[in-house]
């Protein structure tokens, strides 16, 4: 019994030895049977929205934003001394854009964001806003090949704001200690 | 000694020690034991299957077909869907019986199969990596892989600028990153097409699977390590010692093929987190790359983002020249 199935899995292994199409060669040949694999609903309970024209989504910023929305504040600043007190944005180092340290630059009016031409934009759409300078980084994140993925490889997925991975007045990753030390695996 | 207690001798004996260890299931009966005794438990082996229990508790008796059954199953290949229910139920329940009063006390292992139509693909960026290391712990956690020997997947190279050659990594380094000059390449298992390791398998305990992850039956495997050498990656693993997982590190979220806690002596490797992937998430050093410099997603799909990498960007793959048509890109910006 147990030399039969030793026998059969000989074969077996034999039989599945001989594909050797370069994988290029397999993606064309079976383009034509293949539909795109789409069947998951839910995006797993993340709080996103969708991006404009397209099936993704990317994760929600504005409800994570204390005293959002900004005329909290902005519209009655001397009506209570409370609200004065906060200080609010004093401790913001302003080290992006380079070329101006104006806030106004980028934020304005109610929902928060701004563009150049006085556009408003909401903080969950805030990538319309980086694009407006960083045109290729915007592409290769609409596409897939620049942006941290949350959820998902398939179609509906959700990825990650700008501002989930930059900060935006500093956008640069900074130097620290890795998160693990490698092993050498035994030999 | 009549057979009943012989094997519940054995079974006791080779129970884990330490209730707490637990993510282990130990093959109940060592092999060679079993041969000398295998003429023996012929008869008796009819009599537990006919329900003749012959004075044995009722715990002990589980415990005993549990093993009886796991012993002698067959490769994952050749299993009915029924086997695999079988089979899955039965190791479900050893790990509830060795861990009763332990914070993860019931697992769940998948058997599911591949999704039609997918072939998955995987791609890096090089730019973008920083050499934090996030994957690799990630993956550890995710994949059960052994505490005491700290069994890592993925190798990040720290690498000098200019030049592709993993002659001049430093795939140990221990600083804080990203070093000015350097960049930062990782590799992992690279599920190629056309697998050297499946090949020089003398069992047929590893295979490529529809959707193109090879996969190892664990309990199949000899642990001759052929598949270790003839890996041009170094991607795989071997467990020297027996896996010890704390029960409370355990992910209980397993896959027949994937991440169930392995044996002493059995080989191992990057499944592309196959739990993850079938279920239409990403795998988890996707999820846990701090720059998004993994992307992963299926080949067979035109609109895919690794689709997109491949098509629109300047991709290669590691060692190319050897015909192993690895499914893992490193790309540029």
């Amino acid at each position: 019994m147990r030399f039969l199935i030793f026998g059969s899995m000989l074969l077996l292994g034999s039989a599945s030895a001989t594909t050797s199409d370069s994988v290029f060669e397999m993606i064309q040949s079976r383009q034509s049977e293949v539909v795109p694999y789409d069947s998951f609903e839910d995006y797993r309970g993340q709080n996103s929205v969708i991006v404009d024209g397209h099936s993704f989504r990317v994760l929600k910023r504005s409800p994570f934003i204390e005293r959002y929305p900004c005329k909290n504040c902005h519209e009655h600043p001397s009506d209570s001394s409370e609200m004065q007190s906060y200080q609010a944005h004093w401790d913001q180092k302003m080290l992006h854009p380079q070329f101006s340290d104006s806030c106004s630059l980028c934020h304005g009016d109610d929902k928060g964001l701004k563009t150049i031409n006085g556009k408003s934009i909401s903080f969950d759409h805030s990538y319309k806003l980086c694009a407006q300078c960083h045109g290729i980084q915007f592409k290769d994140w609409l596409w897939g090949a620049h942006g941290k993925r949350v959820v998902g490889w398939q179609a509906k997925r959700v990825i990650q704001n700008c501002t989930g991975c930059h900060n935006p007045h500093d956008p640069s990753f900074k130097k620290r200690k890795p998160a693990t030390f490698a092993t050498y695996p035994q030999r | 000694m009549s057979m009943i207690k012989r094997l519940k001798k054995l079974w006791i004996k080779n129970k884990p020690s330490k209730p707490l260890m637990g993510g282990k299931v130990s093959r109940p009966v060592n092999r060679r034991q079993a041969f000398k005794q295998l003429s023996a438990t012929a008869i008796a082996g009819g009599a537990l299957v006919n329900g003749c229990k012959g004075g044995v508790s009722d715990d002990d008796f589980e415990s005993l077909s549990i093993a009886w059954d796991e012993y002698f199953k067959t490769n994952y290949r050749l299993m009915t869907d029924q086997e695999k229910k079988e089979t899955v139920n039965r190791l479900q329940r050893i790990h509830q019986k060795n861990n009763l009063s332990a914070p993860v006390s019931n697992v769940t292992i998948s058997t599911q199969d591949p999704i039609p139509g997918v072939l998955y693909g995987y791609a890096f960026n090089i730019s973008k990596c920083k050499g934090y290391m996030d994957c690799v712990s990630a993956c550890v956690k995710e994949n059960n892989q052994d505490r005491k020997s700290n069994m890592q997947y993925i190798k990040i190279f720290e690498m000098d600028k200019g030049r592709i050659s993993l002659d001049h990594a430093d795939g140990m380094y221990h600083h804080d990153v990203p070093m000015p000059g350097k960049f930062y390449m990782g590799t992992q298992c690279f599920q190629c097409e056309n697998p050297p390791c499946v090949d020089v398998c003398p069992v047929g305990a590893t295979w490529k699977e529809k959707d193109g992850i090879v996969v190892i039956d664990y309990d199949w495997c000899v642990g001759c390590r052929y598949c270790e050498a003839a890996c041009p990656y170094w991607a795989r693993r071997f467990n020297w010692g027996e896996p010890e997982v704390p029960n409370k590190d355990l992910n209980p979220n397993q896959h027949y093929l994937g991440n169930r806690p392995r044996q002493k002596g059995v080989m191992e490797k990057c499944t592309f987190c196959i739990q993850r992937s079938r279920a239409g998430n990403s795998p988890a050093c996707v999820e846990a790359c701090p720059t998004g410099a993994r992307v992963f997603g299926n080949l067979l799909d035109p609109q895919s983002e690794i689709r997109y990498v491949i098509e629109n960007k300047k991709v290669f793959r590691l060692k190319e020249e050897l015909g192993t048509e690895p499914k893992f890109w490193y790309f540029m910006d």
